[in-house]
């Protein structure tokens, strides 16, 4: 038998395409030769690794460009259900910690939980622990997927005695407002990502599609007198507000948006070993297309007369947005 | 937290920090992207169940694997498909090279993944980011199957070479 012919076999076998014929043929090829198992390894390495390897490579894709590759309506879903770069992660109730510890996990994830009512698919369509090194925009929020802009923040390791929650990355609040517009007055930092859910909108068809956002938050110690507070913040868009710099105006994002949610304010504390965690939930409109996600973070100290315009050690990490389907309370 | 609560814990942190190269082992072993993420699910399920017969100073990839191994069994028992014969999956599995699918040749396959030219990264896109069968691909590019599956084949290999040439420090 030649190489050439190995290789098909070996193809259709990873393939899932084999004739009955040749998979006795394969399995005694594989049976009777070390040379022959040694190359189903070669091949199979690469067939095995290849889905990780495409979403770290193509990882701005995972929410933009493959949007455009060709998708069938009735494969969409379940395509989709597949992305991840540690793909999924199985679930039982003390997992949920593990969850916690996927490091290095840069793009969008898929995880299967286990419930002790069944199994409940949860599509991750972001987490990110700010890994890539990527840094922050100050333009305001972002016209397009993929970037984190809003105020000045930046992505830092660990800092203040702040050791980041996941990876060796965080991205730190600096100030309040954004480049060309100073805002002495304001109190909030806000850091946004806009994220296309087009692949996912034949899921959201129904009311029962909902997409929770997690973060987790953490600051250096600071003084008694001062308050601060994070939020999180879910806006649903439709295409028509991507890339229009009107969505810039002050709370147009939330005049224009198709729903918005914001969390509970959360208190920050002022352990710096913990980090807390945050989450908020939207019900997600069937006309959804890109979801607008916002880290906020305000200082709410009352002292006055003192500026609360800038940030001296604020931090939030280990964001994560992921989608299930759950029905909605049942009324008469 | 319980010990038992603890080990469980570094049972299942051992699981996610080992997680590509088990997926890959049973993504190869049992072909079908959807049949391998059911086992995989079990595999993991089965390690939360028996992590208390796990000792942490031992290879948590052979325990893992052997886990594997066993689900696929199973799963071999429970499907209607075509799936390796017990005594074909024994003898590849015994035959796993040492390191294979770890942490430096994934990083190395990311690099070769990111410089395919673009009419193979379509079509790796589509099979490995989409999951779509090359039957499926075949219809969304309005190519033939044969077809699909050549360029696969030819992608892979071409793949595999570029990753060696890397790990080798050629490419680099």
């Amino acid at each position: 038998m030649n190489d050439e012919y190995l290789d098909k076999l070996i193809n259709s076998h990873l393939d899932d395409a084999f004739t009955p014929a040749e998979q006795t043929e394969f399995e005694a090829h594989l049976r009777e030769s070390e040379a022959a198992r040694q190359r189903f390894w070669e091949l199979a390495e690469v067939h095995g690794l290849a889905g990780d390897a495409a979403r770290i490579a193509w990882a701005d894709d995972n929410l933009g460009d493959a949007s455009s590759l060709p998708l069938s309506k009735s494969s969409s879903q379940a395509g989709s259900l597949r992305h991840g770069r540690l793909p999924r992660v199985f679930a039982s109730p003390l997992a949920a910690a593990v969850s916690g510890l996927l490091i290095g996990v840069l793009s969008t994830t898929v995880i299967w939980a286990a419930t002790a009512a069944g199994r409940q698919e949860l599509i991750t369509l972001l987490h990110d622990s700010f890994e890539s090194g990527q840094a922050t925009l100050a333009e305001n929020l972002p016209l397009l997927p993929g970037q984190w802009s809003g105020d000045y923040s930046e992505v830092t390791g660990a800092t203040q005695g702040v050791t980041p929650d996941d990876g060796s990355n965080m991205l730190r609040f600096l100030r309040a407002d954004h480049e060309g517009r100073h805002l002495p007055e304001s109190f909030s930092s806000d850091v946004f990502r806009l994220i296309d859910v087009r692949q996912h909108h034949p899921a959201f068809a129904d009311s029962e599609a909902v997409v929770q956002l997690t973060a987790r938050f953490n600051a250096a110690a600071f003084p008694d007198d001062e308050n601060y507070t994070c939020t999180l913040t879910i806006f649903a868009l439709d295409e028509s507000l991507i890339g229009n710099e009107l969505l810039r105006g002050s709370n147009m994002i939330s005049a224009e948006s198709l729903a918005y949610s914001r969390s509970s304010k959360l208190p920050m504390d002022r352990d710096a070993a913990t980090w807390q965690k945050l989450s908020n939930e939207l019900r997600v409109p069937p006309e959804t297309q890109y979801l607008m996600i916002r880290l906020g973070c305000s200082n709410n100290t009352k002292t006055p007369g003192k500026r609360r315009d800038s940030f001296a050690g604020h931090f939030a990490d280990s964001v994560e947005l992921v989608f299930a389907n759950r029905p909605e309370i049942a009324t008469r | 937290m319980t010990k038992n609560d603890e080990h469980l814990l570094k049972v299942q942190q051992l699981f996610v920090r080992h997680q590509t190269q088990l997926k890959a082992f049973v993504v190869a072993l049992s072909p079908g992207f959807a049949r391998a993420d059911d086992v995989l699910q079990e595999v993991f399920l089965t390690i939360t169940a028996k992590a208390h017969e796990f000792e942490l100073d031992s290879s948590f990839l052979a325990w893992a694997r052997a886990i594997a191994r066993f689900k696929l069994l199973e799963a071999r028992r429970a499907s209607d498909h075509q799936l390796l014969s017990p005594e074909v999956l024994d003898s590849l599995v015994a035959s796993c090279p040492d390191g294979w699918a770890g942490e430096e040749r994934l990083d190395a396959l990311t690099v070769c993944i990111g410089e395919l030219a673009p009419k193979t990264r379509e079509i790796v896109q589509l099979r490995y980011q989409r999951e779509h069968s090359p039957t499926e691909i075949a219809r969304l590019l309005d190519r033939t199957v044969n077809s699909v599956n050549v360029a696969l084949s030819k992608a892979r290999v071409a793949l595999r070479e570029c990753m060696e040439r890397r790990l080798s420090g050629e490419g680099a």
